[in-house]
């Protein structure tokens, strides 16, 4: 009986002493190389720009614009709505707290997507969830929602549909649907353009089957 | 892996039935080490048993190098587990008329539920004194309200106190419960036997 | 109290679990071969400077002088890789960039002191996985600014891999102040352009009643 005190006595020991030698406890905080490379293959990090806008005239609860960029540019122009956490300030305290908190889609943007990828990277490595990123950033938007490109004659009605859309949240953001100029140019075309924003998306049924 | 319940791998709505699940448990293993028994609760205060203090600290020394062992695994993340914020003043205040009370008694909360189970009536009054004491503190509260709130330390450990590492701390933890031990071993005659 | 008796050695066996546990611990435990040893705080670091970004002129004088110390890694999908792809290259898809084989060789080219360039289709295709391999140790890695095509002379047709992905090309603030000028310039053109879109949908209606 004494003996077998004895050894379980010297058995704690060792584990005790093993405690001591070994390296600090590792951070299980972070994901893995492997966990990020499995989700930068997916396309659902990206937000496109068309989605972005169509979220923030529908005023999505759901949605937090971060602005990456340094706070002179955010204050020279912003997203509606947008928060600034310029990149260098992004592992500060109170903006951990902010992602960490999970209730919203967190959309980073900057003008480009390099800028707004390196804080979705580094964020992500440390397990914030819900964090996409604007693709192609500013530039993006400037080039697809404030300057629309026209589609060509024969393209599908799908895009037609997108650039009516675009138009519509072109007008919404730079509050040119107020302008008497514009209501003046074309009623229906007012119209038309307006309406793309509350669409239904599965509208698109056989009326003659 | 774990906490499993911070990282919401399950859900917070078991929490209750988990607790009930530990909860038997403890009761067995609290049984079944003889503390449904005032006596020898009380034996480690006028120094005739030790069987309170050899399980308790057997648990916290089990507990604590199997932790830190799981961690280092990747079981569990230490850093994820709640730590009960400290508030000096009142513990100190506290943990006084707690050991009155045990000392009185012979029973701490956990262990007169265990007394009361088996059907122990000293067990069954102390239970209910518990919450009649529990009914004037949340009467008495406004007047007790600062010295409860006084002294917050937040989520403290010993290892932050002291700077030293958690395994080196646990190590330390180790060799003082095995000299202890130790020391019981070596003056057992001394101690008589209690029947309960 | 006649439970504590009921099981001999019961003191020994839950300690011979405990051990075990810990022991069998030891034997599953698998140490990962990648993982960051950049702590977030230097990452953020590097990551805000351009030191793992090649250039577009640079990474053509690269290819010009056939330079020994960069090492062009292709990580777009195989089938893109064969349709044309920068001679000397090697093409590890995306997915497969952090296998033992090729982390081990990034490594031993880290020991020569060789660059690996990672090039895609354009530029925010290779960022992240660049930055990715940094944050693991591996401090050789760099990024190709604007991407394949671009180095190629080629244009992509998914994608217009551009330069200076992150400059503001546009005047933000100018281009909302300047909106309602601008929006007479696009009215005028406006209708024109609407017109277009109405041209379709008779056609879809007339397929629909047309079954």
């Amino acid at each position: 009986m004494n003996r077998t005190y004895i050894l379980m006595a010297l058995i704690m020991f060792l584990l005790g002493a093993g405690l001591v030698f070994l390296p600090q406890p590792r951070n299980n905080r972070e994901l893995s190389p492997e966990q990020i490379l499995l989700s930068l293959n997916e396309p659902f990090r990206y937000i496109s720009t068309d989605q972005a806008a169509r979220r923030i005239i529908a005023g999505d609860p759901a949605l937090l614009l971060i602005d990456v960029r340094d706070s002179a540019a955010f204050a020279a122009f912003s997203l509606p709505g947008a928060v600034n956490i310029p990149f260098s300030h992004i592992l500060d305290e109170e903006n951990q707290a902010l992602l960490a908190e999970g209730s919203k889609d967190y959309v980073f943007y900057s003008n480009g997507d390099i800028l707004s990828e390196k804080a979705w990277l580094l964020c992500s490595r440390l397990r914030h969830r819900k964090l996409y990123i604007l693709q192609g950033g500013l530039n993006h938007w400037v080039e697809t929602i404030l300057r629309p490109p026209v589609p060509a004659a024969t393209s599908d009605a799908a895009v037609f549909d997108q650039y009516d859309f675009r138009m519509a949240a072109r007008m919404y953001f730079t509050g040119e649907g107020e302008l008497p100029g514009m209501r003046k140019a074309g009623e229906s075309a007012a119209q038309r353009s307006v309406r793309p924003i509350a669409r239904p998306s599965g509208k698109r049924k056989h009326e003659g089957c | 892996m774990g906490p499993l319940i911070p990282q919401q791998i399950i859900d917070p709505a078991w929490n209750n039935l988990i607790g009930f699940l530990v909860g038997m448990c403890f009761g067995l293993i609290l049984e079944a080490s003889g503390f449904s028994s005032s006596r020898k609760i009380t034996g480690v205060f006028y120094g005739y048993d030790f069987t309170v203090m050899k399980v308790f600290m057997t648990a916290v020394a089990v507990a604590m190098v199997g932790l830190l062992y799981f961690n280092y695994f990747g079981w569990i993340d230490l850093s994820l587990v709640y730590v009960n914020p400290l508030f000096l003043n009142a513990t100190i205040v506290g943990g006084f008329i707690m050991g009155i009370g045990f000392l009185m008694g012979g029973f701490c909360p956990g262990t007169s539920f265990a007394g009361a189970a088996i059907g122990k009536i000293d067990a069954i009054v102390f239970s209910l004194g518990m919450f009649l004491g529990i009914l004037l503190f949340s009467e008495a509260f406004p007047l007790v309200e600062t010295l409860y709130n006084a002294g917050d330390y937040g989520g403290l450990t010993i290892t932050e106190v002291l700077g030293i590492s958690p395994g080196l701390f646990a190590f330390f933890f180790v060799c003082a419960m095995l000299m202890l031990f130790g020391i019981l071993y070596y003056f057992r005659d001394k101690f008589r036997k209690i029947e309960i | 109290m006649q439970f504590y008796h009921k099981i001999p050695g019961k003191l020994v066996i839950a300690f011979a679990a405990f051990v075990l546990l810990i022991v069998a611990g030891f034997i599953m435990m698998k140490r990962p071969y990648v993982s960051f040893s950049l702590s977030p705080q230097e990452s953020l670091a590097v990551m805000s400077g351009d030191a793992h970004l090649l250039t577009l002129a640079d990474a053509k004088q690269i290819i010009r002088k056939e330079d020994p110390g960069y090492y062009f890694v292709d990580i777009r999908d195989p089938y893109e890789y064969v349709k044309g792809h920068l001679k000397g290259s090697l093409n590890i898809p995306l997915t497969r960039l952090l296998d033992k084989a090729h982390i081990r060789s990034f490594r031993r080219l880290m020991a020569d002191s060789v660059k690996v360039v990672l090039t895609g289709k354009d530029e925010s295709s290779v960022n992240a996985a660049a930055y990715l391999l940094v944050q693991t140790g591996l401090r050789n890695v760099m990024a190709l600014e604007g991407g394949y095509g671009m180095l190629a002379g080629e244009n992509d047709q998914d994608s217009i891999p551009r330069e200076k992905a992150e400059k503001a090309w546009y005047d933000y603030a100018a281009l909302m102040k300047a909106a309602p000028r601008a929006s007479e310039s696009v009215t005028v053109a406006g209708p024109a352009k609407v017109k277009k879109p109405v041209k379709p949908q008779p056609a879809r209606k007339g397929r629909s009643e047309g079954c």
